[in-house]
């Protein structure tokens, strides 16, 4: 099985969006979330991670800024910006197209 | 975007901010770990290995910030700048490569611009058509003009053009200027230039008013002429010139544009034509004089017009059977007036544009080859940057850069080269075509040049590049660019071939068009051409108004210049052979009892007229009959002479002497009084059928002189100038030009096409000999190991050059082979360009063959011989040897015992300070094999105090490769204010890199206490029992094989050895290499050298330590030899000993416990890049030989790395065999 954490890069930005859509996170917390929620089926890599954040915040869809962490460490918090949150729906729209397309292929087969 | 280019600011910012988020990210999760119960630091490791490669993330972060692209170009450019300008040479070399390639093409573009693809300078150029009536019937497709009433009939039915207009050239004579001048004109209609779209630069445009007849005479000046004769005079509308018997005022001056079909100095309407207006010629439907250009109507194509005109002319012939007999099968034909402009100069400039896209491909390649070893030379340093993280694109971006960079400064001289070499292009292309104005470097011309740049670089940059997928790890690993340098040398020797194919055929163009035109110049025109001084007399023909006049004047302008000092004869004539005007009329007669019947063509020649003296003057022999005299004149019977070709071809073996020909169908006859010899009218077309007619009987307006003088007849142009204003002031002569200047210009455009294209093979010729050098070069650096060790052991200098050379010689001949094959299709292209021979000349094929071969040796000789460092001499008897192959055999290279020239001649004293200041003779000293120069008595002196200190070290062997291979006493480096040679450029680049790693660790000695040398005895002396009692042994043998790894363009090969030991102390090693023979070198106690094939050398003292520690190598020996004073051991284990031999390295010796012998032995030793490092030995495959155990496996390794050429695999060994003595004498050469 190839590795599991392979994320396609469009999956990850969409992850990391839907994950600040709950409200601001830094870094380390967003990898934590998405393990999480996808019950440790998607592992992020920390390798695209980062620098997905950064092209995201070039992009303009995040906004990061300093802060204090919960265990009062000085930590990088992202959060969605308005054109980030009109972003994320276009792509969770895009995703379910998708995904609806292939459960329909796969229900066919 | 905002945000990037805030980012591109704060870059110092974001990087701490970077640092900072991974140092929150790993300290968070080494917490996490922490509460799952690892120990911190085990937690913080942890951490950090979930977190991958920290500097690869990082690096991938700052990818996405804009600031990092630009600063990675910036980075990459200055870099790149940095590279190249630490390799001057070779940048210079590529910079002026591409410069000459790209000049070359930038040149011809600049033509084919200016010439072919821009738009014609007229208002829609494209719509604008030339027509042209057409007899096609029997030979006569001459080309006919149209008459008035045609112009009238077509321009009024023709639905297919939006306008038509007429022209025809004239001359009239501008009086009131200090000189009477002639004045080239052209006749046109009032609407010509609104037709060709053109707007005057001053003044107006002809109306309609203008061509009325009667009206006044007006002129429009051509843009050269104004400049030439008016100096640009911005005033000159309005003024008035007469010219003839008629005042004519200026109304405008025409821009600088292409004039065809020629250039003229004015132009008037029609009415202002004295032939052209007289009402007789307007009305004569036959009076075909003009030629007709048009504009079509928006979309439609000069075919579309062509048959639109064709219908036109049925009707015509319908209409008007006499003026189009039926046998002459009117036509009418259109071409676009773009292409009649250039279709003369087309066929040149295809083969021009072909020849410099050969060079600019010789150009490619010659740069690739450059580039590719210059990238081998580098692979350490992308191998290191590859292990410091930067990714294989970049390191690709990085090549590409660098050879943009390149390539674009290599455009910017290419285009300095071109704009130097463009009025060259002008001149030349100003006799092919009338837009040669039109080239200039303009901005489609600089695009072109900086696409080609571009491009160029990329592909030059991309086919190294891509060539060097590799293991960055293999190449830091091993060290060595020599493995991965094989496939690269096959990609420089491709291209190397492909180089040489293309200047072969190059080079065969060249040949070609010289052989054409040596057959041009030797051509035998049928008249003498030395001291004839031509000029042109067109008469005032508003003076002389008719026969009689012109005759006249004719004769007393013949009269009065026979009388000149200097003149020996003169002559008037319409026209003479070569003269440009294509050999004056050609026209139709009948003969007297032999008429032709209506619908046959009629019998044509070339006419002209002579005045007496013209067949004396220019040397045409009378062949039969009498030459014209002063009594063939205006009154006197009609006389003709006609040429000897012409009299064969008509009464064959009969006199035709007073025959009769007429060319008005009877009305009057000629008799036939003279033949003459036959003369060529065009160097390149045999002699036509010509008919001469009295200029002094038929009187002529347009006539062409030529006078044979004493004298230089370019001389003579004033005194004949004034002696012809004393008959008529008002008369102007012209184009005064020698007999020889006519024939040279006849061959100007055919000799300056061959200079270019020789141009461009010499310069690919060059740059391909370069190539070939610069592989050959290579090749020997990367060989030098090999070398080293042949001609260590003896082998003969001139051998090894012969090696050399013959790899060149078979890259030439290949080329050659695909050239000739190239070659043999592509001259087809240039058969019609080319004269006298065919396109496949054989001796041209050899010539250039030989030329190319030659070249190819001397390139491949010049770096072999330095690589070498062989003898010229010797050298150059190896060439003779080559070049005269089969005689070859008797000249092996002497060894010369003169001592060599060291260090280029620089004072080793001052070297050593680190000054390089050149030696005297007269301070020379001369240190074993070497010679060293002083500057000084004074290092002079401080040399011979201390020559130990200042001499080259390591006995003058390669400070990289150890004592196996001799330096080279002129390649040196400088170490710790010590001298080292080097064997080659390879090793002294890696010497000077890192010079410390090819010293040998200082030997430290072997101390041992007796209790331990007692007991490292004990352990050897049992190993010796093990391995079957070594102290019995007598002799010894073993012949193996190894397995020598591909070097240069050398494949994988196999090498015999055999080693004979005849205990104690004579040893005989012998390598048979496969296409060398047998090298034995042998050591004795009193006796070492080496036997080759064709001699015996003494072995130096480094060379016998060398080969001795080679051989205690052999466990065999080692053991053998703990009885000699010179072994050294030490026990530090049960199983390990420590061992010193010859004040060698420390060897350690395991020992397998289970059977006792020698398993492996290593120490600190050199690899096959002569750089130091971990050796190991291990014996395997021990096997019972004649009672004693022998290892038949013998594996090397260096730093963990297998080295194949130095493991053996025994064959087969023997114990105790009788030795011949013979093997360890020296035998008598």
């Amino acid at each position: 099985m190839a590795d599991r954490s392979d994320l396609l890069q469009g999956t990850l930005d969409l992850l990391i969006l839907r994950t600040l859509a709950v409200g601001p996170m830094h870094g380390w917390g967003i990898s934590q979330r998405i393990q999480q929620i996808s019950a440790d089926v998607l592992r992020v890599n920390q390798g695209s991670l980062y620098p997905a954040l950064s092209r995201l915040e070039q992009q303009g869809w995040i906004d990061a800024e300093w802060g204090v962490s919960e265990n009062n460490r000085q930590a990088r918090f992202y959060s969605l910006t308005k054109k980030g949150r009109r972003q994320l729906q276009e792509e969770t729209a895009n995703w379910e197209r998708f995904a609806g397309a292939v459960a329909r292929i796969l229900e066919q087969t | 975007m905002l945000r990037k280019l805030r980012s591109l600011i704060r870059r110092p910012e974001l990087e701490r901010t970077l640092d900072a988020e991974v140092r929150f990210h790993i300290d968070m999760e080494t917490d996490k770990n922490v509460r799952g119960g690892m120990p911190r630091d085990q937690a913080r490791r942890a951490a950090v290995a979930a977190f991958g490669n920290v500097g690869g993330v990082k690096d991938d972060v700052r990818d996405t910030w804009l600031v990092r692209s630009v600063e990675t170009l910036i980075q990459d450019v200055r870099y790149g700048a940095r590279t190249l300008l630490k390799a001057p040479g070779f940048t210079l070399v590529v910079i002026l490569t591409m410069a000459l390639g790209i000049g070359a093409n930038t040149a011809i573009f600049s033509v084919v611009n200016g010439v072919l693809l821009k738009p014609l300078p007229y208002e829609r150029g494209d719509e604008l058509v030339v027509l042209r009536q057409q007899r096609t019937r029997g030979d006569a497709d001459d080309g006919l003009g149209f008459s008035p009433k045609e112009m009238d009939d077509y321009r009024s039915q023709a639905s297919t053009l939006s306008g038509m207009v007429e022209f025809h050239d004239m001359w009239f004579i501008l009086l009131g200027r200090p000189e009477p001048e002639r004045v080239q004109t052209g006749v046109v209609s009032a609407g010509f230039f609104h037709v060709l779209g053109v707007k005057p630069l001053l003044g107006r445009n002809f109306r309609d008013d203008d061509e009325k007849h009667g009206a006044p005479a007006v002129l429009i000046l051509s843009f050269p002429y104004w400049q030439r004769s008016f100096g640009g005079d911005p005033n000159i509308v309005g003024q008035t010139f007469r010219m003839n018997d008629r005042p004519h005022t200026v109304v405008g001056v025409l821009p600088p544009i292409p004039q065809f079909p020629a250039e003229m100095d004015v132009y008037m309407p029609t009415s202002a034509c004295p032939f052209r207006s007289n009402p007789r010629a307007i009305e004569n439907r036959q009076f075909r004089l003009m030629r007709a250009f048009a504009r079509t109507k928006p979309g439609v194509t000069p075919e579309q017009a062509a048959s639109d005109l064709t219908v036109i002319a049925q009707r015509l012939k319908t209409a008007y059977p006499d003026a189009y007999p039926p046998a002459d099968d009117f036509g009418v034909a259109v071409s676009a007036l773009r292409q009649q402009l250039t279709q003369q100069f087309k066929p040149t400039l295809v083969v021009l544009l072909a020849t410099a896209g050969f060079v600019l491909l010789i150009v490619c390649a010659s740069v690739a080859n450059l580039l590719v070893a210059r990238l081998v030379r580098r692979n350490r340093e992308l191998a290191v940057r590859a292990a410091l993280g930067a990714g294989r694109t970049r390191l690709l971006r990085q090549l590409l850069t660098e050879s943009t960079m390149l390539a674009v400064a290599g455009g910017a001289v290419g285009l300095l080269f071109a704009m130097l070499g463009l009025d060259l292009l002008v001149a030349f292309a100003e006799r092919f075509t009338p837009r040669a104005a039109e080239i200039t470097i303009d901005t489609p011309v600089l695009l072109f040049t900086l696409g080609m740049s571009v491009l160029t670089g990329l592909v030059f940059g991309a086919i190294p590049a891509l060539g060097s997928r590799q293991d960055a790890l293999a190449t830091l690993r091993d060290g060595n660019g020599g493995r991965i340098a094989s496939g690269k040398h096959a990609v420089r020797a491709t291209l190397v071939v492909a180089q040489v194919a293309v200047s072969f055929m190059l080079l065969i163009g060249a040949g070609l068009m010289l052989r054409s035109l040596m057959a041009l110049q030797s051509i035998n025109p049928g008249f003498s051409v030395e001291n004839i001084l031509t000029m042109r007399i067109d008469l005032n023909f508003s003076k002389y108004t008719n026969q009689a006049s012109r005759a006249a004047v004719i004769n007393r302008l013949l009269e009065r210049l026979e009388t000149e000092p200097g003149v020996t004869s003169v002559a008037a004539s319409a026209s003479f052979p070569l003269n440009d005007d294509g050999g004056g009329f050609n026209g139709s007669f009948e003969i007297e009892g032999k008429p032709v019947p209506d619908g046959q063509p009629r019998p044509r020649a070339n006419l002209n007229l002579a005045s007496p003296d013209y067949f004396k003057t220019i040397g045409i022999p009378l062949r039969n009959g009498r030459l014209f005299t002063k009594q063939d004149h205006v009154e006197s019977p009609g006389v003709v002479i006609v040429s000897e070709r012409l009299a064969r071809r008509y009464w064959k073996d009969e006199d035709p002497i007073d025959r009769k020909i007429t060319f008005n169908r009877g009305q009057q006859w000629l008799t036939i009084v003279g033949v003459v010899a036959d003369a060529r009218n065009v160097l390149t077309e045999e002699a036509g059928d010509v008919i001469y007619g009295p200029i002094l009987q038929t009187g002529q307006l347009s006539t062409t002189w030529l006078i044979r003088t004493a004298v230089d007849p370019a001389t003579m142009t004033q005194q004949v100038r004034t002696a012809l204003r004393e008959i008529d002031p008002e008369q102007p002569v012209d184009r005064f030009r020698t007999l020889e200047q006519v024939r040279a210009s006849a061959l100007a455009p055919s000799r300056l096409t061959t200079s270019l294209i020789g141009i461009f093979a010499a310069l690919a010729l060059t740059i391909t000999a370069i190539g070939i050098g610069g592989v050959v070069a290579f090749s020997v650096s990367e060989r030098v190991q090999e070398f080293g060790v042949r001609m260590a052991l003896g082998a003969q200098r001139g051998e090894v050059l012969r090696m050399v050379l013959k790899q060149g010689v078979g890259m030439v001949a290949i080329g050659i082979a695909l050239g000739v094959v190239g070659a043999l299709t592509l001259t087809q292209l240039i058969a019609n360009l080319l004269f006298g021979i065919e396109p496949t000349d054989i001796p041209t094929f050899i010539v250039v063959s030989l030329v190319l071969f030659v070249v190819a040796l001397v390139a491949c000789f010049l770096p072999a011989r330095r690589a070498a460092s062989v003898d010229p001499l010797v050298a150059l008897r190896t060439v003779c040897v080559l070049l005269c192959i089969g005689l070859g055999g008797a000249t092996a290279g002497a060894q010369t015992p003169v001592p060599a020239e060291a260090l280029e001649g620089l004072d080793p004293v001052l070297l050593t300070q680190g000054k390089e200041v050149a030696g005297q003779d007269k301070f020379a000293v001369v240190q074993g094999r070497l010679k060293y120069f002083f500057s000084s008595a004074e290092t002079k002196a401080e040399f011979e105090k201390d020559p130990v200190r200042y001499a080259v070290q390591l006995e003058g062997t390669c400070a990289r490769m150890g004592p196996g291979v001799a330096g080279n006493p002129n390649l040196y480096a400088v170490h710790d204010g010590r001298i080292y040679l080097l064997g080659s450029p390879t090793c002294k680049e890696r010497f000077e890199a890192a010079p410390a790693k090819y010293f040998a660790p200082a030997p430290k000695a072997l101390e041992a206490t007796p209790v331990e040398a007692k007991a490292a005895r004990e352990v050897l002396d049992r190993a010796a029992a093990a391995m079957g009692g070594l102290d019995r042994l007598t002799t010894y043998e073993e012949r193996a094989s190894r397995t020598i790894p591909a070097q240069g363009d050398m494949a994988e090969r196999e090498m015999k050895t055999a080693f004979a030991w005849a205990v104690p102390h004579r040893l005989r090693m012998e390598m048979t290499f496969p296409d060398f023979g047998t090298v034995a070198n042998v050591i004795t106690d009193s006796d070492a050298f080496t036997a080759l094939p064709k001699g015996v050398r003494s072995l130096e003292a480094p060379q016998v330590r060398d080969l001795m520690r080679q051989a205690f190598l052999h466990p065999l020996l080692l053991v053998r030899a703990r009885e000699s004073d010179r072994f050294r051991a030490v026990l530090r284990s049960p199983n390990v000993l420590d061992i010193q031999m010859l004040d060698g390295p420390v060897m350690t010796m395991r020992i397998d416990p289970s059977s006792g012998r020698p398993a492996s032995v290593s120490y600190r030793g050199r690899g096959p890049e002569g750089d130091f490092g971990d050796v190991v030995i291990t014996f395997s495959d021990y096997r019972d030989t004649g009672g004693v155990a022998v290892p038949f496996r013998r594996a090397t390794t260096f730093n963990g790395e297998a080295v194949p050429s130095q493991s053996v695999t025994l064959q087969s060994a023997d114990v105790d065999k009788p030795m011949d003595d013979a093997r360890f004498k020296r035998p008598s050469s």
